[in-house]
């Protein structure tokens, strides 16, 4: 073998060849690995799906909403849930959904609200009808994804004050899933900063900024909110109100992802390939910004992911006790406001349905990031 | 060891102070005078203008309104160590006495919840960890994922609904029965309270429960896979032996010292839940506080949960140190 | 069912079979492994990682979790305490297995670090396996422990009793554990790399303790270790694996001296004895252990062989070459019955381009290309080019403890502590000692990644030698640009994310010394000039070996064209066939382009094989420095002795006639006074514990350094020594 021995030294070509059969290279980047060992969870990737589905109907609300969240049918007040159906009063197959016509009538001993199915009426859904007016971006229309002609459909029932809950759903959503968006924005920005610097600089800076996390998490964290939302401005307008609320949130939350990304740090910066790059020449700027960062940042999206769902569920419990969101600004919290009152709950116990909502989007969210945590070890077998 | 506990003392005292400076600045965060605004909420009350100036004085005195900032933060919190937590401008009341037994209660029943979270997590877990990939560990990994997923307000909210639908409830499950709501502490009124409170357990710590049923698994899992284990197999001890007195005592360490993160999400949940169940617990009457603008009140309360906490970790440690023998002999 | 085998055998495994079930399908981990271990015997199962050693011995005792393992077929009968055991169809039977575990059969592992349970003591530990198994009272079960303790050789065992694990070394606790699993006086000792995560001295005292309680104990052993050194001074018979399958079985002799089958050729002469000829190309296999998936049909071993033939398509059988010798091979097909003379030697084609081995056993090397015979480039190279490369003077790194609160310091370890070194131009200074005694850190030292507490650091990047000690990390960049690095990981040494391009392009980046098109271009020639392709260089690391991995840390190592590379222990993580193929690698390019080294190791055979002279470091201090070859012939300070005498060495038969040192290494943060390596020293004078010796030169010979007070009268023994020592015998 050793006659093979080429003059510059190179492995004789055979050698690379008996090397290169056994290989199981794959010419994939990390990223890739990591997006196919993820397709493999079965669960996550429906999450995903699911996830996507709720920030589409909640962001561009408007349209998949059939009526604006503060139109009142007066006539239709507290109106349980209408689902679409198939099979008309005579027992015939209709191919296109339809609702029936109620009647409403009162109770004569508890003066309660009834409203009784009249099935000899039917009003088809349609696709695409015209409605409440609506401005959507920069897009002024009346076009909403479904409804009925000459009756309203109730999803979800009505409120108190008559209004469509699954329309007021949806526009609640949009306010509650982008506090988790920005919130988490504003935590991974500050986490990402102050853990980079506490892991990289070490020291009395590292001393003092982990200190100051270990108060803040100690802390009981909604008590903390709460006491925050006091220094809020009631007369405010609701958005500014929102973003303060999102920024209070997010102080709260970032500890604990700056505390990842330092422990990441901390990992990163012993590992030998970050001695090598400064061996290289690369400077501190360089080592943070090409290796550190990049090593990070999928554990910071895990972290991140699996932060969203406190986010989401800090507003929704603020707003719900009347310390968040204020209407006429909706908030799923808001709206299970009115689910609160026994007497409320007893009458329409479909006012819980936001609840349903906060939670497949919360679990959307863990079944992500569990999914995700999976995926990432980067010398596990594929 | 004593100097461990000594040093995890101090650390203690330096996070105490923290918090209540902390909390001082938050009380001091709301713009506006905070005596102009108590001298209007008093005049709508339609209080005596002499109680009113009385009460303003007071306040004055107190806190050294109008003096710097670390002469207010001085006095606020010397009167806070001597157990005065403030007055309470709507009830009309200290607040010390408006607290009292709610903040007890709140603090047992939050040990409570902690209690059950470990009695009913660490053996799931466990369990889960020893059978992996099996029925038991699908159901419990899913289940553990479905609960870290419900915030405990929504829990409390479900079970409100079905408690008016199914059992057809008119007033809301409390802690106590009716008869025994305003009578005094008695053996009778204790048992009372045990029939209620396991489902308060339950709502407020379902989701920790998940939480540390999931850290349970994966900690036992990882344990399992360490070559102690396979020494202790070797010896040819049983199952049972090599899961309780090898693995369980390594792989329960950070469920131990993620007390100190548990315990504050459970005193977050008990505030909510107790608004949602209105139980005499310190939540409601935070949420009083707050809404009504009562500021003192309202920081006195962050201040003592936070402090609860915070005795609540140093114990945990100490707990730790006495079960981990690394710890022990780390100084 | 076979019937029981005979009662010689303590254990006797037949055709075991076992599969692994993924996702990729089923991969058979063991393939037909026939083993057997006789009463009294020690049996070494050698082989690479990855071969299936380890799930064979754990088959044994039923400590293969299953599924996902599949026992597809095969025996395993275990002489117990109620005769002989099928003990593969007790796997279910939790209970028997148990009784059988410790009682009748123990086992040690590969990382006594981790194997010792962290919250409980030894005592507990030990007297619990004897409850388990015996109806003793405690207190007969303590007495008992603690005298197990003794035997072990732990000082003031009744002391040990309370200890927890981390109270105790890595040695300590591998006596420990070989306590606890003796303690009910099993027949057989599983022992599955025992010594692999210990430092080369202590591992010759676990080696000597196994092969003494053997004896003491009357038990059999089975012991795994990829490194022939350690079975070849305590086993009786060898069995040698790959993929799976057993390759070779015979006695240590016939395996060592007449080695039949190619892998264990191999195998043998991958290893840089302290034989073999310095600066020379070690006969390496080609290839890597291919991942069990990916397992070559037929002859498991064909892609690697240099003696392959059409016929390895087959599986071959496993012939006797006589008894007790045996080989999976088809180069002995035609052999059959053993006859008188040796096979091996009969063979035409397997001597073709080697000797037989006779004795004394020794490695074939061949000189590189180009190269002068080893002992005159030994002195060629300082003597050609006397400029000095580097140079270090009294360099100290002392850390800080720091403890409580307010981060007070309580004492200091003194990692590197007054270190004086010249590497001259062209040459290759071995940096060689055990663990924690500061040889990374001079390493890191040089090219400032750490920074000294004090001293001076001189280096020489075009001209003249240049003061670096306190330089801007912007004038530093410029002195780095003549300095490569190789470090011992080469799975944390690469940067997951990033692909082969910009790994080894950075530093070309960053110095700006190409852009664009002509990156790729420098990288694909640094890539074949490591013996990897051009074309991979859009690949990411977790497509390659361990062994490529490293070639391409090389080739970013010498992306800048550097005069100077630190390799701090290259080798160390790689197996052993592919560890040569990256010596080779480097003592090529040192010699083309015409490196100067400094090359850390704990392995003073690697060491002496790389390099032109060697320091020995102790505690952080050079305790010895001089020529390679001087050095290991004829040591002067009693650890280089001790660091030589403790190489396992590929040489059955051969006794170590010396004294060990004894102990473990003194924590670095309190180092003994006086001389530090009189703790442990066989030769320790009450001088010794005063007086530090500094490091002087030999009274007769100016290159030769020693810091020893007595270096000058003793006489110590080096490895031609042993060498003769071994060929009289």
């Amino acid at each position: 073998m050793e006659q093979n021995v080429g003059e510059n030294g190179r492995l004789p070509q055979e050698e690379i060849e008996a090397e290169e059969r056994f290989d199981v290279t794959k010419q994939v980047s990390y990223g890739r690995l990591i997006y196919l060992r993820f397709l493999r969870n079965h669960a996550a990737v429906v999450a995903a799906f699911a996830l996507v589905f709720i920030y589409l109907i909640t962001l561009a609300c408007p349209f998949f909403a059939p009526y604006d969240p503060n139109t009142r049918f007066l006539e239709k007040v507290a109106h349980p849930p209408l689902l679409p159906a198939f099979i008309d009063g005579e027992g015939q197959f209709h191919l296109r959904p339809f609702v029936f016509a109620t009647v409403q009538s009162r109770d004569p001993k508890t003066m309660e609200r009834i409203y009784a199915q009249d099935t000899g009426r039917r009003f088809p859904l349609r696709l695409f009808v015209r409605g409440d007016e609506y401005d959507f971006l920069f897009w002024h229309s009346d076009l909403h994804l479904f409804g009925a002609q000459d009756s309203p459909v109730f999803l979800l029932g009505t409120d108190t004050q008559g209004r469509d809950l699954f329309s007021r759903i949806l526009f609640g959503g949009r306010i509650s899933t982008t506090v988790g968006l920005i919130g988490v924005a504003i935590s991974l920005v500050l986490g990402i900063v102050v853990g980079m610097a506490s892991g990289y600089l070490g020291g009395a800076v590292d001393a003092v900024i982990q200190r100051g996390i270990e108060v803040l998490l100690s802390f009981p964290s909604l008590p903390l909110w709460m006491a925050l939302s006091l220094s809020l401005p009631r007369h405010w307008s609701s958005i500014r109100i929102f973003l303060l609320i999102t920024i209070l949130l997010s102080i709260v939350g970032w500890g604990g992802l700056a505390r990842v990304v330092r422990g990441m740090t901390l990992a990163v910066k012993s590992e030998e390939f970050v001695l090598a790059s400064r061996m290289g020449g690369g400077g501190t700027w360089w080592i943070l910004l090409r290796h550190i960062l990049p090593t990070n940042l999928s554990y910071v999206i895990v972290a991140a992911t699996l932060a969203v769902p406190g986010i989401i569920l800090g507003e929704t419990a603020l707003s719900f006790l009347g310390l968040g969101i204020q209407p006429p600004m909706i908030s799923w919290g808001v709206l299970l406001q009115d689910a609160q009152k026994v007497s409320f709950l007893s009458q329409m116990p479909w006012l819980i349905a936001p609840a349903f909502f906060i939670m497949a989007t919360v679990l959307a969210f863990n079944f992500i990031g569990d999914g995700l945590r999976d995926a990432l070890d980067p010398y596990s077998n594929f | 060891m004593k100097t461990y506990i000594l040093q995890r003392f101090i650390q203690m005292i330096i996070v105490m102070v923290v918090v209540m400076l902390v909390s001082f600045i938050i009380v001091e965060l709301p713009p506006g005078d905070f005596l102009t605004t108590l001298r209007e909420q008093l005049t709508e009350q339609n209080v005596d203008p002499k109680v009113i100036d009385s009460t303003v004085e007071m306040y004055r005195a107190r806190y050294g309104l109008g003096e710097n900032w670390f002469i207010r933060f001085g006095k606020w919190a010397w009167s806070l160590m001597k157990g005065d937590m403030g007055y309470s401008m709507q009830h009309n009341r200290p607040a010390s006495e408006l607290m009292g037994e709610r903040l007890s209660l709140t603090i047992w029943i939050s040990i409570a919840t902690l209690i059950f979270m470990f009695v009913v997590a660490v053996p799931i877990g466990m369990l889960s960890a020893i059978k992996q990939y099996s029925a038991w560990d699908h159901s419990f990994t899913f289940l553990a994922l479905l609960g870290v997923s419900v915030p405990s307000f929504i829990t409390a909210l479900v079970f409100l609904l079905l408690s008016v639908t199914l059992l057809g409830a008119t007033t809301v499950a409390g802690l106590f029965s009716p008869e025994y709501v305003t009578a005094e502490w008695s053996w009778a009124k204790f048992v009372d309270m045990l029939k209620h409170v396991w489902i308060i357990l339950f709502i407020v710590g379902l989701g920790d429960t998940a939480g540390t049923i999931r850290v349970m698994r994966a900690r036992m899992l990882d344990t399992l896979g360490e070559p102690y284990i396979d020494t202790a197999r070797m010896k040819g001890l049983s199952g049972a032996k090599v899961y309780f007195r090898h693995a369980l005592r390594v792989a329960i360490n950070p469920i131990i010292s993620s007390i100190g993160l548990r315990f504050p999400q459970i005193i977050s949940g008990s505030t909510i839940v107790a608004i949602v169940l209105t139980l005499p617990l310190i939540g409601p009457l935070l949420l009083d506080a707050l809404l009504g603008e009562d500021v003192y009140l309202a920081c006195s309360i962050l201040v003592v949960l936070t402090l609860a906490l915070v005795i609540g970790n140093f114990l945990a440690d100490l707990a730790l140190a006495w079960l981990d023998p690394r710890i022990r002999f780390e100084n | 069912m076979n019937s029981a085998p005979d009662s010689e055998k303590v254990l006797d495994i037949r055709n075991l079979q076992v599969s692994f079930r993924s996702i990729a399908g089923a991969t058979r981990a063991v393939n037909g492994v026939s083993l057997d271990v006789r009463s009294g015997e020690i049996v070494g199962l050698v082989g690479e990682s990855g071969c299936g050693k380890s799930v064979t011995i754990r088959s044994i005792v039923g400590l293969v979790p299953s599924p996902p393992a599949l026992f597809e077929d095969g025996e395993i009968w275990l002489r117990t305490r109620r005769g002989m055991t099928e003990t593969l169809s007790l796997h279910k039977n939790t209970k028997a297995l148990r009784q059988i575990r410790g009682r009748d059969v123990s086992m040690i592992f590969q990382e006594p670090m981790r194997s010792v349970h962290p919250m409980m003591t030894i005592g507990k530990q030990i007297t619990e396996g004897i409850l388990e198994h015996e109806v003793v009272d405690p207190a007969e079960a303590y007495d008992r422990t603690v005298e197990m303790l003794d035997l072990v050789g732990l000082p003031n065992p009744a002391a040990q009793m309370n200890r927890y694990a981390h109270e105790l070394s890595g040695g300590m606790r591998q006596r420990a554990l070989i306590a606890l699993a003796l303690v009910c006086h099993p027949q057989l000792l599983l022992a599955d790399e025992p010594t692999t995560a210990l430092d080369v001295t202590i591992q010759a005292q676990i080696l000597e303790l196994i092969r003494d309680l053997r004896d003491r104990m009357r038990m059999s052993v089975l012991l795994i270790t990829h490194n022939m050194g350690v079975v070849a001074n305590l086993a009786d018979r060898i069995s040698v694996m790959y993929l799976g399958r057993i390759m070779e079985t015979g006695t240590v002799e016939e395996i060592f001296k007449e080695p039949a089958h190619p892998y264990t050729h191999g195998l043998l002469a991958s290893m840089p004895s302290l034989f073999s000829q310095p600066k020379t190309r070690l006969q390496s296999l080609r290839g890597v252990v291919p991942e069990l998936a990916m397992v070559p049909k037929g002859c498991v071993f064909a892609d690697r062989c240099p003696h392959v033939m059409p016929k390895c398509d087959e599986t071959p059988p496993v012939i006797e070459l006589r008894s007790d010798h045996s080989a999976a091979c088809w180069l002995y097909a035609d052999v059959g019955e053993p006859r008188g003379a040796p096979a091996v030697a009969d063979q035409p084609s397997l001597p073709g381009d080697r000797p037989p081995l006779d004795s004394p056993p020794r490695v074939e090397t061949i000189p590189l290309a180009g190269s002068e015979p080893a002992a005159d480039t030994a002195r060629a190279a300082p003597a050609g080019s006397e400029v000095a490369q580097l140079q270090i003077e009294s360099v100290a790194l002392h850390y800080p403890i720091l403890r409580g609160l307010l981060r007070r310091q309580v004492g200091t370890v003194r990692a590197v502590d007054g270190v004086d070194l010249t590497i001259r131009r062209g040459e290759t200074l071995g940096l060689v000692g055990e663990s924690g005694c500061g040889k990374t850190s001079v390493g890191r030292l040089v090219a400032r990644l750490v920074e000294p507490t004090a001293g001076h650091i001189r280096f020489g990047a075009g001209g003249g030698l240049e003061e670096i000690t306190h330089i801007s990390q912007k004038e530093m960049k410029r002195v780095r640009r003549s300095m490569g690095m190789v470090f011992q990981d080469p799975l944390s040494s690469l940067n997951a994310r990033m692909n082969i391009r910009n790994i080894v392009g950075e530093p070309l980046m960053l110095h700006q010394l190409a852009k664009g098109r002509a990156v790729d271009d420098r990288v694909g020639e640094l890539l074949e000039m490591v013996g990897l392709r051009a074309a991979h260089q859009s690949r990411f690391p977790h497509a390659f070996s361990g062994g490529q991995r490293q070639r391409i840390a090389i080739a970013r190592a010498l992306a800048t064209e550097p005069s100077f590379l630190v390799a701090d222990e290259p080798v160390s993580a790689l197996d052993v066939s592919v560890q040569a193929q990256i010596l080779n690698l480097l003592l090529t390019l040192q010699q083309q382009l015409n490196l100067s080294m400094l090359f850390i190791a704990h392995d003073i055979a690697v060491v002496r094989h790389v390099s032109d002279r060697i320091a020995v470091m102790y505690l952080g201090k050079i305790v010895e420095l001089g020529e390679a070859r001087a050095i290991c012939v004829r040591p002067v300070h009693p650890y280089t002795e001790a660091l030589l005498a403790s190489i396992p060495l590929p040489m059955p038969g051969l006794e170590t006639l010396r004294e060990m040192p004894k102990g473990d290494l003194p924590d670095p943060a309190n180092p003994p006074a006086g001389c530090r390596f009189h703790t442990r020293c066989p030769y320790s004078q009450p001088v010794c514990e005063r007086e530090e010796p500094p490091l002087r030169p030999l009274a007769g010979d100016a290159d030769h350094f020693g810091a020893c007070h007595f270096q000058d009268e003793l006489q110590l023994q080096g490895v031609e020594e042993i060498g003769e020592l071994g060929a009289s015998q």
